[in-house]
């Protein structure tokens, strides 16, 4: 073989690998949001609740303003004062919801960014037309989860 | 596909080279000479980022070199260790820098038996390598979106530092272009051992591997000297 078309070669090939484009999509999703299911006592099942307002106690930011027959609620949370404390309305009736939870970074991909899970601590209610909660599943993050669920 | 279509035009280089080199050989009678173990060492330096350099910004290169000690003319112990510096803007926002030493260890093996005396440093090789990097890496502008307002903000993750392992298989070849001066091309699969934690801000680039995650196809074109 020549040395000229060794060199050639080694241009060419070089060259081919040298224009890789780095191309980086996000194809995941980057929401997290504390997901609440609304059921009637007793039932395994959602159901829809004619009215529903939901706002922020602390910045008196309103996430539903009387929103009609929904059966979930999807809230973000603030990952720097772990704590919620949210007015919730069913129907006529106002209820306290305080949602305790820790917050820590979550590192999805160099296409996506990172984003702040929550692990939820403790959840407190009043009850006036909340009768009971579970709480399914403690770790809030990109998973479509239902963490709490409330009954009435 | 780019890594496709590169590997194409390797084999088929590979193949004519491979192929030219065994026409050489056909009219010559056959030595029956014993090869004695010790057949030499050739210290190689890969040429490939030496181009590549220069197309890159100063915060992006490599140097490579390579001694392979010649055994029975057929077993090729290999040494290899370089430097690599790796600085890529991703398209999310994402600033990525990652340095450090990389070194690996194999053996090749000639697996076409040369039939001539003057050409027994052509060579048609193929081998396994351990590869092995320590590097720091620095991630700057992570995007993070606040969920409550939907704002947009950034972080930083630097003085990160990571020691990586791979395992490389290897095919090559080996060309002896003017007395004792070879010529060599290789391409390389390499796999990672281990995977990156989930959530932690593992490296994008690790030195001397290539693109972090799955494995990947590299190219060598190397130019060295048999002592």
């Amino acid at each position: 073989m020549k040395l000229s078309t060794f060199v050639y070669l080694i241009a060419t090939c070089t060259l081919l690998t040298a224009c890789q484009a780095e191309e980086e999509t996000c194809r995941e999703s980057t929401e997290v949001n504390l997901r609440i299911g609304l059921y009637k006592a007793g039932a395994t099942a959602v159901s829809t609740v004619d009215s529903v307002t939901v706002r922020d106690i602390d910045t008196d930011s309103t996430f539903y303003a009387n929103r009609k027959t929904i059966s979930r609620i999807e809230l973000p949370l603030d990952r720097q004062t772990n704590i919620a404390r949210l007015a919730v309305r069913l129907n006529e009736d106002w209820d306290t919801l305080t949602v305790i939870y820790n917050s820590e970074a979550f590192f999805i991909s160099y296409a996506c960014g990172m984003v702040f899970t929550h692990q939820i601590d403790t959840v407190l209610t009043t009850r006036h037309a909340v009768d009971s909660l579970k709480i399914p599943v403690k770790l809030i993050n990109t998973a479509n989860e239902q963490h709490i669920q409330l009954y009435r | 596909m780019n890594n496709i279509f590169s590997f194409t035009v390797s084999v088929l280089v590979m193949l004519a080279m491979t192929v030219e080199t065994a026409q050489s050989q056909t009219t010559v009678p056959e030595d029956s000479v014993r090869a004695p173990l010790w057949q030499g060492v050739t210290v190689e330096i890969d040429m490939a980022p030496v181009v590549t350099n220069l197309f890159n910004d100063r915060s992006s290169f490599r140097y490579e070199a390579a001694a392979r000690i010649n055994l029975l003319n057929k077993y090729f112990p290999v040494i290899e260790a370089g430097y690599e510096s790796r600085h890529q803007q991703l398209n999310s926002g994402i600033d990525f820098l990652g340095t450090g030493m990389f070194y690996k260890a194999g053996v090749d093996l000639s697996i076409i038996k040369s039939e001539l005396k003057h050409s027994i440093n052509n060579k048609f090789l193929l081998g396994a390598r351990i590869g092995m990097s320590n590097f720091e890496y620095d991630v700057t502008n992570i995007p993070v979106r606040n969920a409550i307002n939907g704002s947009a903000a950034s972080v930083d993750w630097t003085g990160q530092r990571q020691t990586a392992y791979w395992m490389e298989i290897v095919a090559g070849i080996r060309i002896e272009v003017v007395k004792r001066v070879i010529m060599g091309w290789s391409v390389r699969t390499k796999n990672p051992f281990g995977e990156a934690e989930a959530g932690s801000v593992g490296p994008w680039y690790i030195p001397g591997f290539g693109r972090a995650g799955d494995s990947v196809w590299a190219f060598n074109y190397t130019i060295g000297y048999q002592f």
